[in-house]
């Protein structure tokens, strides 16, 4: 039944991944029988409502998964699991985001690491970094102590419906709606490139002139070939849309191709001329020579992203099928995440 | 004046109910497993012998005791369906002997304290 399927995914999001089929298979074995005494007793199949009603009675998904797991709490049982997950991903996105701010400008700035010797760098940034994170994770707890304390009034665990449920997620199919934007964005990008994009100098107007050296051509003729053959991608997922393992290795190795591309571009040095009224030689040769300087430096930045995006997308993406690709997969991941930065510290 | 049960002392007494509840459980779950079962069975039995349990609290407090080496489970076909039948470890076997020998006890004390209070009382 699909309403039993469908409470029995909600309930997989909230349990640790190396126990969740056991628990499931337990859990859905329960449920069934339980339907089959009831049909026995009334004597007929039960219907959607008299299945929702059973649903119910056993109370919503997270505060089921809940009392599979270690019973810890600091705001209270029932929002625990989803206060425990926020407070994860956002001490996480903190702490990555504020690294990444932080090896920018000793990247950056020359007078910030000329004036502090590496311990003292060292010491603080680890002293900066907790105030910031104990008043995100304050704050955290604030507002699911405040919910916690909310839903005794609020008949959070009472009155819940398991119709409005997320239906089931196939994570192989993917979305025809998502296969028709991305060719439309293919196209418009093929077109703009091949016609605006084709010669060395991208941009001629109002005495504004930005010359590129001749390399553009081949960057150029390549990312054209990879446009296409994502396009060509996009539009076999549009009228079939399942990923095959075929489909996840080939847009794995396209998206390999184009961050190499993209990658390339940041250390070719490419820019080779600005031209505008008023600016002399000399100066247009300074701003060329830093906006060079400039993007060989974010080289190593450009290569961290697309490792990561790479891994995140088509790793997990492959990781999802089964059996051979799931083998390999997370070898490939990290095999990028170590590659691609080590290529970009080069 | 009506004597109704206050919220507050109704809240202490719940509390109260499910912590004596909880040790008791064990020891029927236990008890119960002597014989092999599913978890939806032995959910049944106990709920017949007036000891009802919610598949929230069971099934967590099944592989609670298995984790502690008291239960053993195993994956079986029954009825085209798979069920995981649960049974009394031999270590579980000599828990539950020993345990229901300190329920006596426990319950013989509690018997005798109740009957010397009912004594003095009058």
């Amino acid at each position: 039944m699909e309403l039993i399927d469908r409470y029995l995914q909600a309930v997989r999001f909230w349990l640790p991944k190396s126990q969740a089929d056991d628990i499931l298979a337990e859990l859905s074995e329960d449920i069934r029988s339980q339907i089959s005494d009831e049909e026995e007793v009334l004597g007929h199949a039960l219907g959607e409502s008299e299945v929702e009603a059973i649903l119910r009675k056993r109370g919503r998904p997270m505060v089921v998964a809940s009392r599979y797991l270690p019973q810890r709490w600091l705001i209270g049982p029932v929002f625990f699991p989803i206060y425990w997950m926020i407070l994860k991903i956002s001490v996480a996105s903190y702490l990555v985001s504020w690294f990444l701010v932080w090896l920018g400008i000793l990247i950056f700035d020359r007078t910030y690491g000329a004036h502090h010797g590496a311990l003292a760098i060292i010491g603080q940034a680890w002293g900066s970094v907790w105030g910031g994170l104990f008043v995100a994770a304050g704050t955290i707890t604030l507002v699911f102590a405040l919910l916690e304390h909310g839903q005794n009034f609020g008949g959070f665990l009472k009155y819940w419906n398991p119709r409005d449920l997320p239906p089931i997620r196939d994570p192989n199919r993917g979305l025809r709606l998502n296969s028709a934007c991305e060719l439309a964005g293919y196209v418009v990008v093929f077109i703009w490139w091949a016609t605006m994009m084709r010669s060395e100098t991208i941009f001629d107007r109002a005495g504004l002139r930005v010359v590129l050296t001749g390399e553009w051509r081949a960057f150029f003729f390549a990312l054209l070939v990879l446009v296409t053959a994502g396009a060509m991608l996009s539009l076999v997922n549009l009228v079939r849309p399942y990923w095959t393992r075929g489909r996840a290795w080939a847009k794995l190795g396209m998206d390999c191709a184009g961050a190499a591309l993209w990658c390339w571009l940041f250390k070719a040095h490419m820019l080779a001329e600005i031209m505008a009224p008023n600016l002399s030689q000399a100066r247009s040769t300074e701003i060329v020579n830093a906006i060079n300087t400039n993007m060989a430096k974010s080289f190593p930045f450009a290569v961290l992203a697309c490792a990561l995006a790479i891994g995140l997308a088509d790793g997990g993406r492959l990781i999802r099928m089964k059996p051979s690709a799931a083998q390999l997969a997370p070898k490939l991941a990290i095999a990028l995440v170590i590659a691609f930065p080590a290529w970009g510290l080069n | 004046m009506a004597q109704g049960i206050q919220p507050a002392t109704s809240g202490a007494l719940e509390n109260l109910r499910l912590e004596l509840r909880r040790g008791c459980l064990v020891l029927a779950v236990l008890a119960a497993l002597r014989s092999e079962q599913y978890g939806y069975t032995l959910r049944k039995e106990l709920s017949e012998h007036g000891l009802e349990i919610d598949e929230g609290t069971l099934y967590p407090l099944l592989r609670r005791l298995e984790n502690q080496g008291l239960l053993k489970s195993e994956w079986r076909e029954e009825e085209k369906r798979n069920k995981r039948f649960y049974r009394l470890s031999p270590e579980g076997k000599t828990v539950l002997k020993q345990l229901l020998a300190e329920w006596r006890t426990l319950d013989g004390s509690l018997e005798h304290i109740l009957k010397e209070t009912v004594h003095g009382a009058y």
